[in-house]
């Protein structure tokens, strides 16, 4: 019995979501009275699970014939998304969301997915985590923008296709559906046409959804764009489910990984630089977040290349920058991220918002001494010792872009006087709560001490990396 | 010696605002400095050796291996005063006096007199700590603060464009020859990594490595070095072309002080030259007396009474440093500090000349000498002068060259032609000037000339005095004993009168011509002048269209091309992000058509027959 | 960790254990100075950006704690420079804390010669920027932020001994400068702080790429400059990694043909800022080169000597015919401040001892002649009211004090006697005759080049005829003669006492033990792979 309080983590999450939906479906009438402080109790669950996890998360066992396993691996990333889920939920402006139970219950359902795909033992764990956090976040694209989410659902479906048939095939060679047990069978095992092409088409699924789907989200801006935390949640969470399965799914194919190493070379490149050149062209914040999301992203891709545990070690670790950042900066942003002329002199009117945004976005950038410049730099260092100076050399390009962008919003942010009321348009301020101030005053803490406590973190994603059977 | 003209700098700078004041800070200071160099010599006088203070300026272990002599560098001020050094010091500061002297009254319209003050301490602060210096690294760094003092007394009229442009002349050139004595210096530091003279000489031909070719090659870089500030032709531009445009008082010193300085730095180096080879000091000898005569004839044909005088002058200097260096170029010969005394007599001389010159050019409103006339009459003491200073030029290199030069030689015949030359274009000078009717011009009334304020007339006087003076001295061998401690050969009486006669002879001839028909020899002499002129043009010409303008238009190309290049990058990149977000709107078509090429590319190639 | 601070500021007081052989040092030391150097301002900036100051109440106050700041930083690296022990090659002031075992990068700081000279010379530049920022009026607190960071970032890259150190701080310093072009820039600041952080990014990517070479190729074990820089790595790796090193160099110091940003940056940022940039941040890239390619990769460095030395020859050159051409005195000024970065690269492509030697002072000398040019210049133009050289005519007379301070300036890059760049110039041309001597002529040739557009522009704007039509003009203000007077004044005190003043008749130094004594520890280290080539 003990054992399974091992699960109380994803089981509060799950919980929580549900028991928020259920509230706001049939709560009783004086629901509304304490409905606004429904947010801090969504945070106080998920940081619960999160203690929980780090309390517990340290054994090491597994469910249900090896499906889910409990590592190190899913502790550094069931960690990391909890985290990221909590300070989102925290700094969101929930004036600029089109309902608060939808949108605290789908980021944290998603968080749930992510977790099942970080502790998932075999493709179908691994698969339907991914396809959870997907749906959450074509569920919550559509209560605004039905057209995005159709496209969101169309995409993701198709990625899925693709991951299934690379799956099938998968196992079909191996026999076996078993990460580990794949694993196993590939030892020794010369890379052929038919096992590289499913290996590549698989990969090829989830990388597409890992670093394409944020760019396509990009792409849609506007007034009537997605909300704020749905932006976070696709970009941050729903991107993290699928590279965490791209983590899961290349190291147990790794024997084979010459078959899709370059693959994976040409995504990541032009993840970053276009990612990064993106964010340059754009200026609207909230687009330019989902784009250094994306250069990011093609960070993390690039971290795939390396198959050795100092690597993917990496890997992880940018993740878990990634992950915070590109969750919780959108929500940071509120409704005021979707033009430059709504953010300006953000900086005397929400001094901790703006704080937090410009921390966010730059981090995103890769700028020192902040979370992604760390995670980024170790990804350099492992692509250096595998090798990929090229890669290198265009992920040093990309971020170069980046940081260009970054700094155009940091100065539209504290360098610009605010409009006046009328020039502001439809677009309002982000709501001041004592609340959301103290996320962002989170969200700067946990991006800024991400590097200054990188030792104990990146040997935790260390650990993650030696879970899954690197040497 | 060397804090008195300083704390006048440092005073005149910090304090001093009247004209009056100024004048009398520098006065003064120049006063004490020569007080205090009488007082080393009149100490010096029973002594052989000199007196030397040494402070450790820089130190600094630099390296672990390699040559010892290049682990450590060290910069000392060493302060070395024997009888050469007070010598030249005196006559320098004499011309200093006498010239300050005369600004006091004639120059008290010049601009910024405090500054300009300022500037003559500061120049008789670099001379002094030049001739004292023995370290290369030291006596580089007080001869470049003589050289910017230099400059900016020679460009001191601001305001006025001319002077401004020929002052950037007179900046040009004499630091592009004293950026060749750093790099001479460099050189033999490079090699022997020694700067203190005393122990640089005796290492060269004993340092491991060591190469003819080094030594040639550092020698030719200090003689030029040093021939750039001695002015000698065809280095002598910077101080022609501001004689016009720099207040008087400037280039009197400059032209006056500069040889000294030059002469005796080189005579301190000579003996790194003797070092090189023969060939080199041969070739050093040839170039100085063909500089002198071709100094002479410019000298000629010049039509500017200032520009003559001081090429004539600088055709001593040449002469004086052919006599230093052909003394040096056989052992036991003991007759090289003639030429320095010949270079220190003619100096008060040229002082003189630039500031009666300048006298006779501001009364007659003129810098023509086709125009000029008469002052014999109407401007008796400056015309006076300029025939003193003939005379002095003239006869100051006669007794170096008694004791120095066979007349029978090749060598011993350019010399004479040298002085020969000289002492006619110094005559022609006085004679044009003095001689002749001075014609009525256009706003110009012969009769309104007048001579310059008398309080200032003696000081000219003084210098010439000295000069004849110091030439007198010349011919005894005694001085030339105080000089370098050395024993001298006398001339016999005739050739003294030999060489004396060449200049006399010179002196005449130039009477010749001006007395039979003035304004014939000048029109002569002003056609011939337009050959080196045409020259000169032409030479800029082509220095101009083939390096200077190509140097520009590279440069300002460039200066539009990088911020241009930098620009489209910028651009690129935008428009690279705008198109990847023009193919993100237009994605997702794309994408599931390739997944569908993908999926029947793997039903084909997984179908049961085409592999395995 | 409290006890960590408290052990910091307890361990000020204590004596070292290691008795002092020169008069006067390591008396007074802490295993803490430099980090205090580097956080305080940092911290400082924190307590400025979160403190209330309600329509700029207390915006004098920022002013004076970003003084008190800066001053007691420089009082606290400067009791490090004073009890320095310049007779040891060793690492000095060293911490050394792991950061990121897993690949080898550590919080490793430590200073020898070379880096302390670097640390006076950013410290003195911190007081300086603010007392040349004193002018700003509108978002202060922002501003005073920023340039705390910058300064700060500054530091850290040059105290840095791990190469994972030297690239957060090397490219952390970006990021404020840009913004602080941005905010309080002149009209052109959009160019201006794009293009800076355009080039210093790309030299960015040409550092990390080199580092990342150095990493891999000493065994990717660690960042440690003692580690990774001492490993053999073989000709060929040497010359890419020093390539990419010298592109990073290119890029700060600037040498052509990457200095693309210096016009607009010059001319059109905040004086606070430009005397940062023009000073210590610029000087990080021959600092860097001295640091990585001269001292860790000595075979790169001869292949690459050549490359070198004709940059920098040609740096000079054009620097000095396009301050000749330019009619808009802040792009004269501009590049003019190209020049004593070239003689720095002289001196490090000659690869003597002393030609190093005579780099390393130039670091110091040439980042105050070149802060000082430009800022006099900017001054002068403010307060004439134009940039314009046909309009610019005679104002000697009616601005005394900068007209003084205009002169020094140029006496300063042209490197005349008296002047700290004088002494710098000569051991560098001294040092490179023996190597470079084509390179070195060329530079000498350059510096006389400098010297005719010194003449003309002192000539025209200070001497000239004064232009009636020209607008009112001023003198500097108090606080600007200050900033001012503090570059010259170090100029004059490194040139005319480089060995520091001592007690008369002694050889104690009397409270500056001489910026030539401190700077040369560890050179005979660094130089040692290069002393053996220099027979005749």
């Amino acid at each position: 019995m003990t054992k399974y309080v091992l699960l109380l983590p994803e089981a509060l999450v799950v919980a929580g979501a549900v028991l928020i939906l259920l509230l706001a479906r049939f709560g009783p009438s004086r629901y509304r009275r304490w409905r606004t402080s429904l947010p801090a109790f969504a945070v106080l669950i998920l940081l619960a699970a999160l203690a929980v996890e780090l309390r517990v998360g340290t054994d090491v066992t597994n469910y249900f014939g090896g499906a889910l396993l409990v590592d190190r691996f899913g502790l550094f990333v069931k960690a990391a998304v909890l985290l990221a889920t909590a300070v989102g939920i925290a700094v969101a402006d929930w004036g600029a969301e089109d309902s608060m139970s939808v949108g605290l219950a789908m980021p944290m359902l998603a968080a749930f997915g992510v977790m099942v795909v970080a502790s998932g033992g075999d493709f179908l764990s691994v698969w339907a985590g991914l396809e959870l956090a997907g749906a959450a976040g074509v569920v919550m694209l559509a209560t605004r923008r039905p057209d995005s989410g159709l496209r969101l659902l169309l995409l993701g479906a198709a990625a899925s296709a693709l991951m299934l048939i690379g799956l099938g095939y998968v196992y079909a060679t191996t026999g076996s559906a078993d990460l580990g047990g794949v694993h196993g069978a590939l030892l020794g095992v010369a890379p052929t046409l038919p096992l590289a092409v499913p290996v590549l088409v698989l990969l090829g699924g989830l990388i597409y959804r890992a670093a394409v789907a944020p760019l396509q989200l990009g792409a849609t801006h506007g007034l009537a764009a997605p909300s704020p935390l749905s932006i976070g949640l696709v970009a941050g969470l729903a991107a993290a489910a699928a590279v965490v399965a791209a983590v899961k799914v290349s190291v147990a194919v790794g024997v084979v990984s010459v078959a899709f190493s370059p693959y994976i070379e040409i995504v990541a490149a032009v993840a970053m630089a276009g990612g990064g050149a993106a964010a340059l062209s754009v200026r609207s914040p909230r687009t330019r977040i989902a784009f250094l999301a994306a250069g990011q992203t093609g960070w993390v891709v690039a971290g795939l290349g390396t198959q050795f545990r100092g690597g993917i070690g990496a890997t992880i670790f940018l993740l878990g920058a990634l992950v915070v950042a590109a969750t919780a900066a959108p929500a940071a942003a509120g409704a005021a991220g979707i033009s430059e002329l709504a953010v300006s002199g953000l900086g005397t009117l929400r001094p901790a918002r703006a704080a937090a945004l410009s921390l966010a976005m730059l981090s995103l950038a890769g700028a020192p001494p902040l979370a992604g410049f760390f995670g980024e730099f170790t990804i350099g260092a492992a692509l250096a010792r595998s090798g990929h100076i090229e890669l290198l050399a265009v992920g040093l390009f990309g971020s170069l872009l980046s940081l260009v962008a970054a700094i155009g919003t940091v100065r539209v942010l504290y360098l610009q006087n605010p409009p006046e009321e009328g020039r502001r348009g439809l677009v309002a301020l982000p709501v001041w709560t004592r609340f959301s101030a103290l996320g962002a005053i989170a969200l700067c803490v946990v991006i800024a001490g991400y590097g200054l406590f990188a030792n104990p973190i990146f040997s935790l994603a260390d650990q993650g990396a030696e879970a899954l059977g690197l040497r | 010696m060397v804090i008195a003209p300083l704390a006048a700098f440092v005073v005149a700078v910090s304090s001093v605002r009247t004209r009056r004041g100024s004048v009398n800070t520098a006065m003064l200071g120049a006063l004490i400095t020569l007080a205090a160099t009488l007082l080393v010599g009149w100490g010096l006088a029973k002594r052989t050796t000199g007196f030397t203070a040494s402070y450790v300026y820089l130190t600094a272990n630099v390296g672990l291996n390699g040559p010892t002599a290049f682990q450590n560098f060290e910069v000392d001020i060493v302060l070395h005063a024997d009888h050469l050094t007070v010598v030249a010091l005196a006559v320098i500061e004499l011309c200093l006096i006498g010239v300050l002297g005369w600004h006091r009254i004639a120059g008290r319209n010049e601009p910024g007199p405090a500054r300009f003050q300022a500037l003559i301490s500061g120049f008789l602060f670099g001379c002094v700590g030049t001739l004292l210096s023995t370290d290369l690294a030291e006596l580089f760094t007080f001869w470049a603060l003589t050289g910017g003092a230099t400059y900016l007394m020679l460009a001191h009229r601001w305001g006025d464009e001319a002077a401004a442009r020929s002052g950037r002349i007179a900046l040009a050139l004499p630091f592009l020859t004293d950026l060749f004595l750093l790099c001479g210096i460099a050189v033999l530091y490079s090699r022997y990594g020694q700067q203190n003279l005393s122990l640089l000489v005796p290492a060269l031909h004993t340092t491991l490595g060591w190469t003819v070719r080094q030594i040639v090659v550092a020698s030719v870089l200090l003689f030029v070095g040093v021939a750039g500030r001695m002015a000698l032709w065809p280095l002598h531009s910077w101080l022609t072309s501001t004689a016009t445009t720099a207040p008087p008082a400037a280039s009197a010193i400059a032209a006056a002080a500069w040889p000294v300085v030059g002469a005796t730095v080189m005579y301190r180096l000579l003996p790194i030259f003797v070092n090189s080879n023969a060939d080199t000091l041969r070739w050093f000898v040839i170039a100085c007396g063909a500089s002198a005569v071709l100094a002479g004839l410019y000298s000629i044909v010049s039509m500017e009474p200032r520009k003559a005088l001081v090429l004539a002058g600088a055709g001593v200097s040449a002469v004086g440093a052919a006599i230093t260096i052909h003394g040096f170029q056989y052992q036991g010969f003991t007759f090289a500090v003639a030429g320095l005394a010949c270079v220190y007599a003619a100096a008060p001389a040229r002082a003189a000349g630039a500031l009666a010159a300048s006298n006779i050019t501001n009364a007659m409103r003129t810098i023509d000498m086709r125009e000029m006339g008469d002052a014999w009459r109407r401007m008796r003491s400056s015309a006076v002068v300029l025939l003193g200073v003939a005379i002095a030029l003239g006869v100051s290199a006669a007794g170096a060259l008694a004791i120095g030069v066979d007349s029978r030689t090749r060598f011993g015949m350019t010399l004479g032609e040298a002085v020969f030359v000289v002492a006619l274009a110094a005559m022609r000078v006085f004679l044009v000037t003095s001689s002749g009717p001075l014609r009525r011009r256009r706003a110009f009334d012969p009769d309104r000339v007048r001579e310059a304020p008398r309080a200032s007339l003696s000081w000219p006087y003084w210098l010439v005095l000295g000069s004849l003076v110091l030439a007198a001295a010349s011919l005894v061998p005694g001085w030339l004993t105080f000089l370098d401690n050395g024993k001298h050969a006398t001339a016999t009486v005739a050739t003294y009168a030999l060489w004396v006669a060449i200049a006399l002879a010179g002196l005449a001839a130039a009477a010749l011509p001006i007395g039979g028909n003035k304004d014939g020899s000048l029109r002569a002499s002003s056609w011939l002048s337009l050959l080196p002129e045409r020259l000169e043009s032409a030479g800029q010409n082509v220095l101009g269209r083939y390096v200077v303008n190509p140097a520009i238009r590279i440069v300002e190309s460039t200066e539009r091309v990088v911020p241009a290049a930098d620009a489209a990058v910028g651009r690129i990149s935008h428009v690279s992000g705008r198109y990847t977000v023009a193919a993100l709107h237009s994605g997702d078509v794309g994408v599931l058509v390739v997944m569908a090429v993908l999926l029947s590319l793997l039903v084909a190639l997984l179908s049961p027959g085409v592999l395995r | 960790m409290t006890s960590g601070i408290l052990h910091a500021f307890a361990s000020l007081a204590l004596p070292s254990p290691t008795p002092a052989t020169v008069p006067g040092a390591n008396i007074f030391t802490s295993a803490f100075i430099l980090s205090i150097g580097i956080w305080a301002p940092v911290l400082m900036a924190f307590v400025i950006g979160v403190m209330p100051n309600p329509r700029g109440r207390y915006d004098t106050l920022i002013k004076q704690i970003a003084f008190f700041t800066n001053l007691t930083v420089l009082f606290i690296l400067f009791v490090a420079y004073n009890q320095f022990q310049n007779f040891l090659p060793s690492l000095q002031y060293e911490e050394n804390r792991q950061w990121l075992p897993a690949i080898g990068a550590a919080y490793h700081l430590g200073v020898d010669g070379p880096g302390i000279l670097m640390v006076m010379l950013s410290a003195l530049v911190g007081i300086i920027s603010v007392l040349a920022s004193t002018g700003i009026r509108t978002r202060v607190r922002s501003y005073f932020v920023l340039l705390l960071l910058a300064q700060s970032c500054v530091t850290g890259a040059i105290v840095a001994h791990d190469l994972f150190v030297l690239v957060l701080f090397w490219s952390a310093a970006t990021v404020p400068l840009a913004l602080l072009i941005l905010g309080w820039g002149g009209p052109r600041r959009e160019a201006a702080a794009w293009r800076l952080a355009g080039y210093w990014g790309a030299g960015t990517v040409a550092l990390v790429l080199a580092v990342a070479g150095i990493y891999v190729a000493s065994g990717a074990t660690s960042f440690d400059m003692d580690v990774a820089l001492k490993a053999p790595l073989g000709a060929r790796a040497e010359v890419i990694i020093g390539l990419a090193v010298v592109i990073a160099a290119a890029t700060r110091l600037p040498l052509f043909p990457l200095h693309g940003w210096v016009r607009d940056v010059y001319s059109d940022a905040p004086i606070g800022v430009v005397v940062i940039v023009a000073s210590s941040a610029s000087r990080l890239g021959a600092y860097v080169v001295l640091r990585v390619l001269v001292a860790g990769e000595p075979d790169g460095a001869k292949l690459l000597a050549p490359l070198i030395a004709a940059i920098a020859a040609v740096t000079v050159i054009y620097g000095a015919i396009a301050a000749l051409r330019s009619i808009d005195i802040r792009h004269a000024a501009a590049n003019l401040a190209l020049i004593p970065g070239g003689v720095t690269a002289l001196g490090l492509s000659a690869l003597t001892p002393l030609s190093i030697t005579g780099s390393v002072l130039s670091l110091f000398a040439g980042g105050m002649a070149s802060a000082l040019v430009v800022t006099v210049f900017a001054t002068l133009s403010d307060r004439a009211q134009t940039r314009n050289l046909q309009v610019l005519s005679g104002l000697a007379a009616r601005m005394p004090k900068l007209a003084w301070l205009t002169v020094l300036a140029g006496l300063g890059v042209l490197g005349v006697p008296l002047m700290a760049t004088f002494t710098a110039n000569e051991m560098t041309f001294f040092g490179a005759f023996r190597t470079q001597p084509v390179g070195a002529f060329a530079v000498a040739v350059g510096l006389a080049l400098t010297a005719i557009a010194v003449a003309v522009l002192i000539q025209r704007v200070l001497f000239g005829p004064p232009n009636p039509d020209a607008p009112a003009v001023s003198d500097s203000s108090l606080s600007e003669t200050w900033f001012l007077g503090l570059l010259a004044g170090a100029l004059l005190w490194v040139g005319i006492v480089p060995g520091g003043p001592k007690i008369p008749g002694t050889d104690t130094p009397l409270f500056d033990p001489g910026v030539v004594n401190q700077m040369v520890a560890n050179i005979p280290e660094i130089s040692s792979p290069y002393g053996g080539t220099t027979t005749p």
